[in-house]
């Protein structure tokens, strides 16, 4: 079991995606220190939650490692949804790309299932309404997709 | 610690139907100009990969060569093929006849198994008959007796469900299309449970697959507003199916 290798395979792409923006977005993983989201007027953020690691077997579990993980995209609030979207458009992209790549011979073989989102919020037009929550007082406009995954660490 | 495979490493592969041809003569190639008559009403496609072969000892000076080539033009009524060196690329032509045949054949086949895209699932059974061969007569005992049986025949049945997309060259297309396709000769299905790609290129040695020679036997296609449009295939063998179920041989 490596997850850490694992969690290159999603991290890695996306960093490097998002970096390579003009100018570059800055996207926090998990457990990284968001020191710079109270200045910045966009950043992404990441979260990977490992979710079923192995297969009950009589003799021994073989593993067969589940997970999902949800990216998060902030712009300003009350400028429309283009720019997040534009963000939230790369981060599908990588999602996808990793999802079209041939498994390897040896490292590790991921692969999502359907990407679900975006969704936005706050929800301008929702029924509970937008000053009634605490996400009123949030600057920022914000999608979510997620996508569960499957990987193998190959040996 | 092993580890289970999932179904995202399997892909599903295909050689299209009427693309064999194993019975021709050196009559059937040009001795001038590049017409070979391989048949008619095959399942040929205009840039079809495709390998010709001679057999053992025949004699192909200025014969078009043996080799990998595409399919230049085919037409289904007269039987006539012609075969470029690029894809799209012009006729490849002989100024003489081969010969030296014997009692043996050239074949034009399909050169290898295509991925097919889109594919949501596949699945192959396969079975064997059972004949009962219980005597009566036995010696009985405590336990009542049981009924003894030989294996008998191996048959399989076998499925593919595909997603439509609006790709024009999707292997997919095809498959609908083969099954009426009359002569099917050819049409075989490469099943990977576990496909490893090495530098770009399928690596057969460390993949896991079955491979067999199929008839196509029914395409039912989906549409609905609610759904993404999919085609369910159904094949059985034609003939014994091979496994190489290891990643090392």
């Amino acid at each position: 079991m490596n997850y850490q290798a694992i969690r290159a395979v999603l991290e890695n792409p996306l960093l490097t995606a998002y970096n390579g923006l003009v100018p570059a977005v800055p996207v926090y993983f998990d457990n990284i220190m968001n020191d710079g989201s109270d200045s910045a007027k966009e950043f992404v953020d990441v979260n990977i939650q490992f979710g079923l690691t192995t297969e009950t077997a009589l003799t021994s579990n073989p593993t067969f490692v589940r997970g999902v993980i949800v990216i998060r995209t902030y712009t300003p609030k009350g400028n429309g949804p283009a720019r997040n979207q534009v963000l939230v458009d790369v981060a599908a992209t990588v999602l996808n790309n990793i999802n079209n790549s041939a498994k390897p011979a040896s490292g590790v073989y991921l692969r999502t299932g359907s990407i679900d989102g975006p969704a936005f919020s706050p929800d301008f037009g929702g029924a509970a309404p937008d000053q009634q929550s605490r996400r009123a007082f949030m600057p920022f406009f914000i999608s979510r997709i997620s996508a569960g995954f499957q990987a193998q660490v190959l040996s | 610690m092993s580890t289970v495979l999932s179904g995202t490493s399997g892909a599903l592969y295909y050689t299209p139907a009427g693309t064999s041809v194993t019975t021709l003569t050196a009559s059937a190639f040009p001795s001038s100009a590049s017409d070979i008559t391989v048949g008619s009403y095959l399942g040929f496609r205009v840039d079809d990969p495709v390998t010709l072969a001679y057999p053992g000892g025949a004699t192909t000076t200025n014969a078009i060569p043996a080799g990998a080539y595409f399919v230049k033009t085919y037409v289904a009524s007269t039987g006539i093929m012609t075969l470029s060196s690029t894809a799209g690329g012009s006729a490849v032509t002989a100024t003489a006849q081969p010969s030296g045949f014997g009692s043996s054949f050239a074949s034009i086949t399909y050169t290898a198994p295509v991925v097919v895209g889109s594919v949501r699932d596949w699945s192959f059974e396969i079975t064997r008959s059972e004949i009962d061969v219980t005597t009566i007569g036995q010696e009985v005992g405590q336990y009542t007796p049981f009924r003894t049986y030989i294996a008998g025949f191996a048959d399989g049945t076998g499925s593919a469900t595909v997603y439509n997309t609006d790709d024009d060259s999707n292997m997919a297309n095809r498959l609908i299309e083969d099954v009426i396709q009359r002569q099917q000769t050819g049409a075989r299905m490469k099943l990977y449970i576990d496909r490893v790609v090495v530098s770009g290129t399928v690596n057969d040695t460390s993949s896991r697959f079955i491979n067999v020679p199929v008839i196509l036997t029914s395409a039912s296609l989906t549409v609905n507003p609610d759904d993404g449009q999919s085609v369910a295939i159904n094949f059985r063998p034609s003939e014994a199916p091979t496994f190489d179920l290891s990643k090392s041989s």
